[in-house]
């Protein structure tokens, strides 16, 4: 599992203002961390840095051993594709294909070794969250199957940490709640760091942490300074 | 040595290796690409998509490459089927003058005016040892618009071996009409000088024609002719019968020199083959020429080689051209794709799997675009064909062939190059950017 260290990181916008900077961050394996904040504050940002989608100007983010920033863009996709688990706001399925080949996606350009694991552990994912693996194309399902279908995509690579970007804001609230626990149940299971920007407070209650992101700064909230266990 | 182990290949052996030479940087580039991937899955979520528009792609790519292919197999069943047209004609005798001129006359029944030989060259024919048959042509009048042509049993049976129908002519007034002249057995009609209906008046009063027999389908303009004794022309024209007083019921050769009114053309068939080679020599002269129509369309052919290569390189240009217009639909097409392609990218698929998934949709598209367009190419080459034969009176059947199948072989190689461009366009895609973009 790894532990997140960011240290000194500082990332600009193309005309030089700081669209966020962290002097210093730790993040334990297993933890439940939500990140919160208004709009254009940065969440994104942080998320894609932590991934290593986008590169600070300054500063390390290391995970474990590994300095993320100080990889080759084709190291970080593999870094990624062996580490973390990316949830969406809109999904992003591929709406022709099945619920089997969406959620195994990964398997296509992984190594054939891992190939069979893949489909399996998707496979499982959805008849634990009850989806059909079926023959008919995710275009038919409802919100709430989709994002699940795409939870299940992102635990079939078996990551220490799943990422997730506002995985309830397009769901009704049944939805929300189902997704959620299924979300929970899985990453505690198997004592997944699960990193969650969101602005839904019934999602925030569940974390043992929350970063509030304001104006590219980050800070530990008061009320939530205090690590939540249950 | 390498060429001598390929002489010994078959021509179809040939052909194929070929092909598949063609096809090989195909296989090769597709390995080279695909190799450790799977992006047939997504290949087809992007077909089925954008379905409506990727059919329109391939119905573009298609039409292209039928048309192409059909165009060169259409000129290649044009000329193999003037050439089969011109197989009965081993040689010509006729006045001196223009061997293409004589060639378009006799073989291809476009008629000209030309001067006459005489009854002593056909007599000396009719005694050369070295002729199998010497049959005098005579042409000028028409029924409608089937030319009438002067001849002998002997030629027709040449032509086209045993009638359908009926019976060889007996008398000046019977006719033996070709396969494709719409005249019952047993009808009539009255010739008209000249030929086509420019001047429809100005027919034979008095001679009236009997159909008696018909021809099988030979293939040629003969289909469209309407064969009368020779003697018949002579007697319409009122230049008696080329017969000694007394043998005037006979019909066809020996033929009296002296009283031969005379002839534009002579068939020739030779003993052996060989004998056409000195026979031709031999007719050569002040008063004549003798001339083998194959060579003389040999010459033809060569000449318009060049016009051949140059309608291959349009047709294959053309092709290319909508190649690129095609590639260049789906270099803005792929911005539709750049959000998957980003989402791919943010849950760790490498650049290089972009680039197949791209290159493996492009690739699937030309393929599907050059086989439709053989089915096309098919369809259009069956019915240029029958318009061609239709229109020409020579049987062209042809098919598509190797030929047509390496042209589109070297196409789609080409093209499986080509789409290499939009699959590095989506290589070089930002990733946070598009998976924002809606």
């Amino acid at each position: 599992m790894l532990p997140l260290h960011i240290s000194d990181m500082v990332i600009k916008g193309e005309d030089g203002y700081v669209m966020l900077a962290i002097p210093l961050l730790d993040i334990a394996p297993g933890a439940k961390i939500g990140v919160r904040g208004p709009s254009g504050a940065g969440k994104s940002t942080l998320l894609h840095l932590l991934t290593g989608l986008i590169l600070p100007c300054s500063g390390s983010i290391r995970w474990g051993t590994t300095v993320i920033n100080l990889l080759s863009e084709t190291q970080r996709d593999t870094f990624r594709r062996q580490n973390f688990g990316l949830i969406f706001q809109d999904f992003l399925l591929f709406e022709e294909l099945t619920a089997l080949a969406n959620a195994s996606i990964a398997a296509r350009f992984s190594s054939p070794a891992l190939r069979p694991l893949i489909l399996k552990r998707a496979a499982d994912s959805l008849q634990r969250f009850g989806l059909p693996l079926g023959t008919r194309g995710v275009d038919t399902f409802s919100g709430g199957e989709r994002q699940r279908v795409a939870v299940a995509r992102a635990l079939a690579t078996d990551p220490g940490v799943i990422i997730a970007d506002e995985p309830t804001a397009a769901l009704d609230r049944e939805s929300a709640d189902r997704l959620l626990a299924d979300l929970l149940a899985v990453t505690d299971q198997a004592g997944k760091t699960l990193i969650m920007v969101s602005h839904d407070p019934k999602a925030l209650e569940h974390m043992d942490q929350i970063i509030l992101i304001k104006d590219g700064q980050v800070c530990l909230s008061p009320e939530d300074m205090e690590p939540r266990r249950p | 040595m390498m060429p001598e182990l390929w002489q010994r290949f078959s021509a179809g052996t040939q052909d194929s290796i070929f092909l598949i030479a063609l096809l090989l940087p195909v296989l090769l580039l597709g390995i080279r690409v695909l190799h450790g991937f799977q992006p047939w899955h997504l290949v087809f979520s992007l077909l089925w998509r954008y379905h409506w528009t990727n059919l329109l792609l391939v119905s573009l790519m298609a039409l292209s490459v039928g048309l192409g292919t059909a165009l060169i197999a259409q000129e290649r069943g044009l000329r193999v089927g003037m050439a089969q047209a011109a197989d009965k004609f081993d040689l010509i005798i006729s006045a001196p003058g223009s061997r293409v001129d004589m060639m378009l006359a006799v073989v291809y029944l476009q008629p000209l005016d030309v001067p006459l030989l005489d009854g002593t060259i056909m007599e000396e024919l009719a005694q050369d040892p070295l002729v199998a048959m010497a049959t005098p042509i005579a042409y000028g009048d028409s029924f409608k618009s089937h030319p009438l042509i002067g001849s002998t049993k002997a030629f027709i049976t040449h032509l086209s071996g045993e009638l359908t129908e009926g019976h060889f002519f007996k008398t000046t007034r019977e006719a033996v009409v070709g396969s494709r002249v719409p005249l019952d057995m047993g009808q009539t009609f009255i010739p008209a000088h000249g030929q086509g209906l420019e001047n429809p008046d100005h027919t034979h009063h008095d001679t009236e024609i009997q159909v008696v027999g018909k021809m099988p389908m030979t293939g040629s303009p003969w289909d469209n002719a309407i064969m009368i004794p020779i003697e018949g022309v002579w007697e319409m024209h009122g230049l008696g019968l080329g017969h000694a007083p007394g043998q005037n019921d006979h019909l066809g050769p020996p033929f009296d020199p002296k009283l031969f009114p005379g002839t534009p053309a002579i068939v020739v068939q030779a003993t052996k083959l060989w004998a056409n080679y000195a026979l031709a020599s031999k007719y050569t002269r002040d008063d004549s020429m003798a001339f083998f129509p194959g060579t003389v369309l040999a010459r033809l052919y060569s000449l318009g080689a060049d016009i051949r290569q140059v309608m291959s390189l349009m047709a294959s240009l053309s092709q290319l051209l909508v190649a690129a217009g095609v590639i260049s639909g789906l270099v803005v097409l792929s911005k539709l794709f750049s959000r998957r392609f980003a989402l791919l990218r943010a849950i760790g698929a490498p650049r290089r799997f972009i680039f197949a998934v791209m290159w493996g949709y492009t690739t699937i598209l030309m393929a599907a675009g050059s086989l439709a367009g053989i089915l096309i190419g098919s369809l259009a080459t069956t019915i240029l064909s029958e318009i061609i034969t239709r229109r020409t009176d020579i049987l062209v059947k042809t098919w598509l062939s190797w030929p047509e199948l390496h042209l589109v072989a070297g196409f789609f190689s080409i093209t499986v190059f080509l789409a290499l461009i939009p699959a590095s366009i989506a290589f070089r895609q930002p990733v946070v950017d598009n998976l924002r973009a809606q």
